[in-house]
């Protein structure tokens, strides 16, 4: 079969496609080929600058005389599999480890940054600069210590411009809509709650419930609003479920309003 | 592959955002080319891979999904409204909740239609089950066969440390996987300009794999988290946690298809 060899488009190990658009990642075809050998197999050893993928298949359906073919047969052993494989673990891990490290650095750097513009906030300029310079001198440079402070200060401004940014909402056209659309639907909503007419009063403060004087005024402001008729929805079934965990009779009187039905419990 | 380090982390600041739309204003850095993006702790967070879908491969699946036509009434906080009651017909308040009417017709005038391809979990009232689109058009699923696959060995390759987990999770019930992939589910979203929103019917802990498709300028999706946005083009992917990862979308023009490979939440629990 012949098989092209994809320009490495960011990933670590090639991927080699067929012409019956299968595809295998290089090391699990051929173990033989190495990463720089891979490039060879086009354009007699030079490497192919395809950024895009289409392109290069292009190409090389193009010059098919450039593609050379291989055996496609040679498969890893069961061994170099692992090996590979552990190889490739080990790696990720370093690499991870390796990063955090740069990230404390640049942590670390940020909070001595900020340790250091207190201590000038606290002692003053001149002080600060002997301080700097007796005390921290054989650890630090003050021209470095200058660094860090400056590196604080600009971290801790874009951090505050950041949040502000974020409080910032789109105003393209679709966002528009969308808010209108959905201010407009509330609207609609809160009036059909409000044109529903006066309720029938539900004497809440009869039933053994412990409220007082905040307990019953929040309980007012919250039958006066629009979320009244869901909270009165759960708090039937709350006080319907109690009744039958205690085995207490429910009374129903099927011309009422369901309301009623919390007080009558 | 270019690695960066996704230094300030913003996540109390963005709890705010969900709902909301995103704004250039929230971008501080994109992401254009290959890139891996790793947090302080050294775990890779955002993976995005530049023309790894063969084109006629993501055009063949632009043209098999593009005629999904469902409206995103169950998904309130995507579309950027809230989740409100509905008016019946009769004047009354219907006790069933979502993106009221009006929305819903602005964003049908946008074009604006998801889909759901392959198996969904079990939910209050139904077993887990392949989903109505996939019943009535087979050829969306089948006709894509080797894209889905290709994007399971991408997925393997870029982020396999969450691939191993997924994979460990999914083996479980295999007659509810892609092909013996680690996707259970496809989710297609045309036109949809996402307002900031959470993934959370996906598998906690690993990546879902998103790919747009069509021909479009913007919408970028972007994570405000990090003041990160990913300009990805049809053939790239990008992989991210989207149950833990804060995202929604830039404007964008032209028509625009997005696909989420992913593996449902409690899929774990249909084989028992």
């Amino acid at each position: 079969m012949k098989s092209v060899i994809l320009e490495n488009v960011g990933v670590r190990n090639p991927i080699i496609f067929f012409g019956d658009n299968s595809w295998q990642r290089i090391a699990e075809k051929d173990p033989s080929q190495k990463v720089a050998g891979w490039r060879e197999m086009v354009r007699g050893g030079k490497p192919v600058p395809y950024k895009r993928l289409d392109a290069f298949l292009q190409y090389i359906a193009d010059h098919p005389e450039e593609v050379r073919t291989f055996d496609d047969s040679v498969a890893l052993s069961p061994e170099d599999t692992a090996a590979t494989k552990w190889v490739d673990d080990q790696v990720a891990k370093l690499d991870a480890v390796i990063i955090r490290g740069i990230a404390q650095r640049a942590e670390a750097k940020i909070q001595i940054g900020r340790a250091l513009n207190e201590q000038k906030r606290l002692l003053g300029y001149g002080k600060f600069k002997s301080h700097v310079s007796d005390v921290l001198g054989s650890m630090i440079s003050l021209r470095t210590a200058e660094r860090y402070m400056k590196a604080a200060r600009k971290e801790d401004d874009e951090s505050k411009v950041d949040r502000l940014s974020l409080l910032k909402s789109a105003s393209d056209d679709g966002a528009k809509d969308v808010k209108a659309t959905t201010e407009q639907a509330k609207a609609e909503i809160d009036s059909q709650v409000n044109q529903k007419g006066p309720r029938k009063r539900i004497d809440l403060y009869k039933l053994p419930l412990p409220l007082d004087d905040d307990d019953r005024k929040a309980v007012d402001v919250l039958r006066r609003s629009s979320a009244w008729p869901e909270a009165e929805e759960t708090l039937i079934l709350e006080l319907r479920r109690l009744c039958t965990k205690h085995r207490m009779a429910i009374r129903e009187n099927q011309g009422e309003e369901h309301e009623d039905h919390s007080a009558e419990a | 592959m270019k690695t960066i380090l996704l230094r300030r982390d913003h996540q109390d600041a963005v709890t705010d955002l969900e709902g909301k739309f995103p704004a250039l204003s929230h971008v501080r850095k994109t992401l254009m080319e290959t890139t891996e993006a790793r947090t302080k702790d050294g775990i890779v967070r955002v993976v995005l891979a530049c023309n790894v879908i063969p084109t006629a491969w993501h055009k063949l699946a632009y043209e098999l999904w593009n005629n999904v036509d469902e409206l995103p009434d169950n998904r309130p906080t995507a579309v950027g409204s809230a989740s409100l009651r509905r008016i019946k017909n009769d004047g009354m308040l219907s006790g069933r909740r979502g993106v009221p009417r009006r929305t819903l017709k602005v964003l049908r005038k946008h074009g604006t239609a998801q889909g759901m391809l392959g198996y969904l979990d079990a939910s209050s009232n139904e077993a887990c089950h392949r989903t109505p689109l996939t019943k009535d058009h087979p050829e969306m699923l089948n006709g894509n066969e080797r894209l889905i696959k290709l994007l399971d060995e991408l997925y393997k390759l870029y982020a396999p440390v969450p691939y191993k987990r997924q994979r460990a999770e999914i083996e479980e019930v295999p007659q509810w996987r892609l092909w013996g992939t680690v996707f259970s589910t496809i989710y297609l979203a045309r036109n949809f300009r996402t307002a900031y929103h959470y993934d959370s019917g996906n598998l906690k802990g690993v990546m879902t794999a998103l790919m747009p498709m069509g021909n479009f300028t913007g919408g970028e999706l972007v994570l405000p988290r990090w003041r990160l946005s990913v300009a990805f083009r049809p053939g790239d992917v990008l992989f991210f946690d989207s149950t833990e990862i804060l995202h929604g979308n830039l404007p964008f023009k032209g028509h625009r298809l997005s696909a989420a490979f992913y593996c449902e939440k409690r899929i774990g629990h249909c084989g028992k």
